[in-house]
């Protein structure tokens, strides 16, 4: 970066990023309220005390989230430019919409960790829990890969932790550890992967990369792709590292299966929903509009690119996950195993993305699929871990089988579960089916050339939702077809409202899609349109020239 | 009308969640209630019925848009007009219509004394299947008509799992997933068939519309799409397989296949049929099979007529294997429910045949065979309904002479049997004959063999009623259970209710029987203009691409279809 001055902060730019400033003080309001007035107070006590503190955080983001629309127009928006704090953060509708979507996720995490005693430690759980959420927040915002690492390790290390916490379980301190050591060797790679990026273009602004990419390619005259290009495909495989880690894609899944299983079900919830929903919609920014120019073609001999790699991912990890989560009894473990899955139907979305050959205003509309899905996945994901919540507290175990009869005693509960159930094998007419439809149907407008890759990607993921229909199925002849006379109880208030409002909107957006469907579309519009402010000479710009010797550089080593 | 169409299609649905939202209902209110709503929607559609514009091949009572597209828009996709709630009924649709509403007020009557527990939720779960089912005969949208056939699964699924009989949770997990894995590549190939019709249109207009897709793709002259070859005439079987409307027909195929369903993939029916409570049996053999038919007619046969000509000859070998499949495998029945359930494969293989044959006069047969179909089996499931829950089991070798105890009931079940049997002037006769006479034209062989399908029927269905109905009086006594033979008392008479839900069935039965002129009045014209894009006969045989698709107008349908369908000597 040259030294230039860059000028002062604008503080009312800080009103763009007040969720995450009043998350992450909110946390230490709750670290110090645990260890000052509620010392020594038994657990029970300060898990209920605490936790609901703990809710005013997220409850706290909606107003602030929804005081511009009551202050009218012209309050926090109007500003032309949507970056923030010299372009490394987004204040664009994306941000906006995923902030809601994470705090809303964050409220029912919070929820079903009320729901029983399974640490002692109250403050430091739900203050990590809420600055994981800031991480993700970042993370969804980030227009800077420093910014994106940043956000990416903090909302991991919260994580890390939050796994471990159920002390007196050794599977617990397990899940932590095994998420821990994979999670930082992922990071690492990652990194490289970045650096490599950064020495490759001389920036690290998403739009820069993406700009000198476009350059570099129009001075080579070469089409897009990486053929050739072996610093560059590093990068991108290392870069995919990353982010397959958090997503949990094969073959980099192996944590999640054993992280989720042991981890207390509110973090196992937290990390395949809030984790999973920021990195994916970070790995969007990444490949969609940074590396986009790297994408390369899909049929044809001319240049591979990142879209090949991505495609051989999406189809093994789709499959693997299903296949491997028939075998599973264990609640949690199977919607571990399930959630790999989804990450693999994510992935062919993300490609139906790339390779679409819309253009104009309804040019983000494949990409407003993928983040409509990710919203679905995430609710109906938390919803169904809720369930292991529940039978967690009551049973003190979280087997399929647990469920058993629980149509009879609960049945208003059984319900909602079953919908979630039927949303996530995507059966009409819950949302889950509107979600894979619409993401699917982006096959219609995928680039001639590509369009029998994704037909046959499309085909692979309903053959697997169909095998998916066998082990939700399971859940569902576990709440209704069977009887038993063990009991998880009643369900606590904590737990049942997480399941009734994920089985709301997965049956609400299921009938009624088109306000979530446009505001996604908006928000996917913002994310692939967002671009730096013509390079006043005042701003730390990145610098294009830099990339110039650098790809010739590249140029002698092929 | 339209409003009145989407009321009819709704109202269900409002009473299976009043019902639903009354859970402390006791059976008594409960049946009530969904017969009353059964009854309200078999009135509306029946005023359709009255209202519909016999002649006129299009989809009537469909809601005009204000951007000139049927319907409302729901789900905007691109540019065109996007998924839309657009509901309208032609001929096909409407008699299916009306047998589905028909079939309901027989099924709530079929559970009104055997369900007693959780009775508001199985009422609401009937109903809730009700709209699945009109809701999907309705849908003039691909997306929609997707939406409901899945949707009628999840009743079905619980229905099955929860008030079936003693094997009822392996029935109904074989059952939804034997379904939902057919049904998942039936999407993909509706996609498949909504992306060619974007890609190959001019100008490119992205469309879930039924009618439109049709129309859309029959009139593309690209050859890719236009011309098939046979397998006779293809290189590798691959290459015949990957032919655009052959795999598009086979993936469109996977779904309805298995719910007609069709030879090698029945499996799961008499599993299902048998452990599913009477009113499941009477609506899973009455209208879920209709379902496999429709989309046949809908998807297959009017969507890639040139995919199914040259499979044809395929479709009609599995068609009539599994007629006979069917038949002897009834045969061999001893229980009365599964040999009801063996008779609908038998059946609905004479309905694939019909289908496939290709013929105007066979397909016409075949629609008019399904509602038959609905009709007889129905009734005859209703029946077995009466008798177990008379006699608790429904061994044909421990009862017999059931005509001295209940008279009424033989009778019922004697005219439900001739009418399945296909006696002239009973229902299954009219439909039948030109189901073979049809297909006669085109494949004579293979309608020789259907047609001892027709003999074997007869006699099942004839031993059945001599074991039960005739003979000396044997009534399954209850042997261990303390009852002497004597008690034989007890059992009760033909309730109100068990001739309210019998007897619009029967009285059909005859009436098709006897004229069947206003049911082919409604039925043909729509079948007629799916029948005009077929193929003229021997054009898939040919090797010149342009005589592929008949130009419409150019040849009058009518002619085209009284040709092929003179029933000649070869």
């Amino acid at each position: 970066m040259p030294p230039s001055s860059p000028p002062p902060i604008d503080f009312s730019q800080l009103w763009a990023l007040s969720p995450e400033i009043l998350l992450t003080l909110w946390g230490l309001v709750l670290l110090l309220v645990d260890v000052g007035p509620l010392r020594g107070r038994p657990g029970s006590s300060r898990r209920k005390t605490v936790g609901s503190l703990a809710l005013i955080g997220p409850i706290g983001v909606f107003a602030l989230l929804l005081a511009p629309l009551v202050a009218g127009p012209g309050a926090g928006g109007g500003d032309p430019d949507p970056t923030l704090v010299y372009g490394t953060i987004a204040g664009d509708p994306l941000a906006t919409s995923f902030n809601g979507v994470i705090a809303l996720l964050l409220a029912m995490v919070i929820g079903m960790s009320m729901a029983w005693d399974f640490t002692e430690h109250w403050g430091a759980y739900f203050a990590l829990l809420l600055w994981a959420a800031v991480g993700m927040m970042v993370l969804v915002a980030a227009e800077e890969l420093l910014i994106l690492f940043l956000a990416l390790e903090l909302m991991t290390i919260c994580l890390y932790l939050a796994a471990a916490f159920e002390k007196d379980k050794r599977r617990s301190a397990e899940a932590g550890m095994k998420y821990f050591v994979y999670g930082s060797v992922a990071s690492a790679l990652f990194l490289f992967g970045l650096s490599l990026l950064y020495g490759l273009t001389g920036t690290t602004f998403l739009d820069g990369i993406r700009r000198v990419l476009v350059e570099s390619a129009a001075a080579t005259g070469e089409a897009g792709g990486l053929s050739g290009d072996l610093v560059g495909a590093t990068a991108v495989l290392l870069i995919l590292v990353g982010f397959g880690f958090k997503l949990a894609a094969v073959p980099f899944h192996q944590w999640a299966p054993d992280t989720y299983e042991g981890a207390p079900a509110p973090v196992s919830a937290w990390i395949a929903s809030g984790s999973k929903l920021a990195s994916l919609v970070a790995l969007m920014k990444v490949l969609l509009h940074a590396l986009a120019p790297w994408a390369g073609a899909v049929g044809g001999e001319a240049g591979g690119g990142w879209v090949l790699i991505v495609a051989a991912i999406a189809a093994a990890t789709m499959t693997y996950g299903n296949l491997a989560a028939l075998a599973q009894r264990n609640l949690k473990r199977m919607l571990a195993y399930s959630s790999i899955a989804h990450a693999g139907y994510m992935l062919v979305g993300v490609l139906a993305a790339m390779v679409t050959v819309r253009s104009g205003s309804s040019a983000a509309e494949a990409a407003g699929a993928v983040l409509f899905y990710l919203v679905i996945y995430s609710l109906t994901t938390v919803g169904a871990f809720a369930a292991a919540a529940w039978l967690a507290r009551g049973l003190g175990r979280d087997d399929i089988d647990d469920l058993d009869g629980l149509g009879v005693r609960s049945p208003g509960l059984a319900v909602c579960l079953a919908i979630l159930m039927l949303s996530l094998i995507g059966l009409p007419p819950t949302a889950g089916f509107v979600s894979k439809l619409a993401m699917f149907l982006e096959v219609l407008n995928a680039d001639a050339s590509a369009r029998s890759t994704l037909l046959l990607l499309v085909a692979l993921a309903l053959v697997n939702s169909v095998i998916s229909a066998f082990y939700y199925a399971r859940v569902l002849r576990a709440l209704f077809l069977r009887r038993s006379d063990r009991s998880p109880g009643p369900a606590p208030r904590g737990v049942s409202w997480p399941i009734v409002l994920a089985a709301l909107a997965a049956v609400g957006f299921g009938l009624e899609p088109a306000p979530l469907v446009d505001s996604m579309r908006s928000a996917a519009s913002a994310m692939l349109t967002i671009t730096l402010p013509p390079s006043p000479p005042d701003l730390p710009a990145p610098a294009p020239v830099a990339a110039i010797p650098v790809s010739g550089g590249m140029a002698m080593q092929k | 009308m339209a409003t009145l169409l989407v009321v009819t299609v709704l109202l269900p649905l409002l009473g299976g969640l009043a019902l639903l939202l009354a859970p402390k209902l006791d059976h008594k209110a409960a049946r009530w209630v969904a017969l009353a709503t059964t009854l309200a929607t078999l009135a509306f559609s029946l005023v359709l019925v009255g209202a519909f514009q016999v002649g006129d091949a299009s989809a009537q009572f469909a809601f005009e848009g204000a951007d000139g597209h049927a319907g409302l828009p729901w789900v905007a996709v691109g540019s065109g007009p996007g998924i839309r709630f657009a509901l309208g009924l032609d001929g096909v649709a409407l008699s299916l219509f009306a047998l589905t509403s028909l079939l309901l007020v027989t099924s709530v009557f079929c559970s009104w004394s055997s369900i007693t527990e959780r009775a508001p939720t199985y009422y609401a779960l009937l109903l809730f299947l009700e709209t699945g089912l009109l809701g999907l005969f309705a849908s003039l949208d691909v997306v929609l008509f997707y939406i409901f056939f899945e949707f009628t699964l999840i009743p079905l699924f619980f229905l099955v799992g929860l008030y079936g009989g003693p094997e009822r949770r392996r029935a109904s997990i074989t059952f939804f997933l034997y379904t939902l894995a057919g049904s998942l590549l039936t999407l993909l190939g509706v996609i498949a068939l909504i992306v060619v019709h974007y890609r190959f249109s001019t100008p490119q207009v992205l469309t879930f519309s039924i009618p439109e897709l049709t129309e859309g793709l029959s009139r593309i002259t690209s050859a890719d799409w236009a011309f098939t070859r046979p397998l006779a005439d293809s290189f590798s079987l691959s290459q015949f397989l990957l032919q655009p409307q052959v795999f598009i027909f086979l993936l469109l195929f996977a779904g309805f296949a298995i719910k007609v369903p069709l030879f090698p993939f029945h499996t799961w029916l008499p599993l299902a049929h048998v452990e599913a409570p009477t009113a499941g049996s009477v609506l899973l053999a009455g209208v879920l099979l209709k379902v496999g038919g429709y989309g046949f007619l809908r998807f297959n046969l009017a969507m890639t007529p040139m995919g199914t000509a040259v499979l044809a000859p395929m479709l009609v070998a599995i068609s009539v294997i599994g007629i006979i499949y069917g038949a002897l495998t009834a045969l061999a029945q001893t229980d009365v429910k599964r040999l009801v359930a063996y008779s609908s494969v038998s059946h609905m293989g004479f309905i694939a045949l019909g289908l496939f044959s290709m013929t105007l006069v066979s397909v016409d047969g075949a629609v008019l065979q399904m509602i038959n179909h609905g009709l007889t089996t129905g009734a005859l499931f209703a029946c077995v309904g009466v008798l177990y829950e008379r006699y608790h089991t429904r061994e044909m070798d421990r009862m017999g002479g059931i005509w001295k105890r209940l008279p009424l009931f033989a009778f019922f079940l004697i005219l439900a049997s001739m009418g399945s049997a296909a006696v002239p002037g009973l229902n299954g006769f009219v439909g039948e004959f030109p189901i073979l006479a049809g297909s006669f034209s085109r494949f004579p062989r293979a309608t020789v063999v259907a047609a001892i399908g027709i003999i074997l029927g007869a006699y099942y269905l004839f031993l059945m009623l001599q074991k039960v109905i005739f003979g000396p009086l044997r009534e399954p006594g209850g042997e261990g259970h303390g009852h002497g033979h004597d008690d034989s008392a007890g059992v009760p008479p033909v309730q109100w209710y068990e001739i309210a839900g019998l007897a619009p069935l029967l009285a059909l039965i005859v009436i098709i029987g006897l004229y069947p002129k206003p049911f082919y009045d409604r039925i043909t014209p729509s079948v007629e203009s799916i029948v005009a894009r077929f193929p003229a006969e021997g054009a898939g045989m040919s090797t010149e691409p342009n005589q592929t698709v008949s130009a419409p107008g150019e040849d009058s349908p009518r002619a085209l279809l009284a040709r092929s369908a003179q029933v000649t000597a070869p």
